[in-house]
């Protein structure tokens, strides 16, 4: 897939540095942050953490970047996006919130609101599966884990079944190793790479970034 | 004599419905509209590889 800096516009030509098994929060941050966006961040960062997922967020670490370059950069890094919104929620927070949730689902990102109280969730959104942070959060957030398995697992199978389209089964065995971690589908990727003849192509064509993440 | 196509299908977990693909082609044929699978079309399992967790 061809991708492109936000600021800039101009096309990546270096590979993404990937981090599996990872899920980039958006929520309101810092200290204006109400208590119980504090607590969905603490809970979901628990529950997670116990089925070996890392959480980071917007203000995981200084960059000293354009606070955009630094978003795109996590979102392109990490298979899942989890947005908290709430009742009360600033509109141009939930505006940032939607625009990040969009560009993780047309990256084919694996998404979940949470939604905290009674807060509105946008028509666009209305097909985006969602939670309600309630008594049985911690049941429906690791349903959700357990989904995104059955979703590698359908990954791992669609690239098992495209061989004939080098590319695009990479592509799966990609989304399959950034939900699991597991070596399986990086090797998978590099004997396909090989066995097409990709990896003679150009080291910062299209196809060899694609294939970064295996080699 | 038409050659029979190497065509196969896989429930995507996400929409749950069953997505048919031809394999010879490397292509993505259709999704099925409907719950359940298509009849007389084998179902992919995965070929390799260990599951996490």
């Amino acid at each position: 897939m061809m991708l492109y800096h936000p600021t800039s516009g101009n096309a990546h030509t270096f590979p993404v540095r990937f981090r599996p098994r990872t899920c980039f929060v958006m929520t309101k941050l810092g200290k204006t942050a109400p208590p119980e966006v504090t607590a969905v961040r603490d809970d979901t960062r628990r529950i997670l953490g116990s089925r070996a997922y890392e959480v980071t967020d917007a203000s995981s670490r200084k960059t000293g970047k354009d606070i955009l370059v630094k978003i795109w950069d996590q979102i392109l890094a990490v298979p899942v996006g989890l947005a908290v919104v709430y009742a009360g929620i600033p509109s141009s927070t939930l505006a940032n919130v939607f625009f990040e949730l969009g560009l993780m689902a047309a990256l084919g990102k694996e998404t979940l609101v949470i939604r905290v109280g009674e807060a509105d969730i946008p028509s666009d959104f209305v097909r985006t599966e969602w939670l309600q942070y309630n008594e049985d959060f911690e049941s429906g957030l690791n349903r959700f884990v357990d989904e995104l398995y059955e979703r590698a697992e359908f990954f791992g199978i669609m690239a098992d079944s495209l061989d004939k389209d080098a590319l695009l089964a990479i592509d799966y065995c990609r989304r399959a190793y950034l939900l699991t971690g597991a070596e399986c589908y990086r090797e998978q990727a590099r004997a396909l790479f090989c066995g097409s003849g990709l990896d003679k192509r150009p080291k910062d064509s299209v196809e060899v970034l694609l294939a970064a993440f295996c080699r | 004599m038409a050659t029979k196509r190497d065509v196969v299908q896989v429930r995507n977990p996400k929409t749950d419905r069953y997505v048919k693909i031809d394999r010879d082609a490397g292509k993505i044929l259709d999704q099925k509209k409907s719950p359940g699978p298509y009849a007389n079309i084998p179902v992919a399992r995965r070929r390799s590889g260990d599951k996490p967790e």
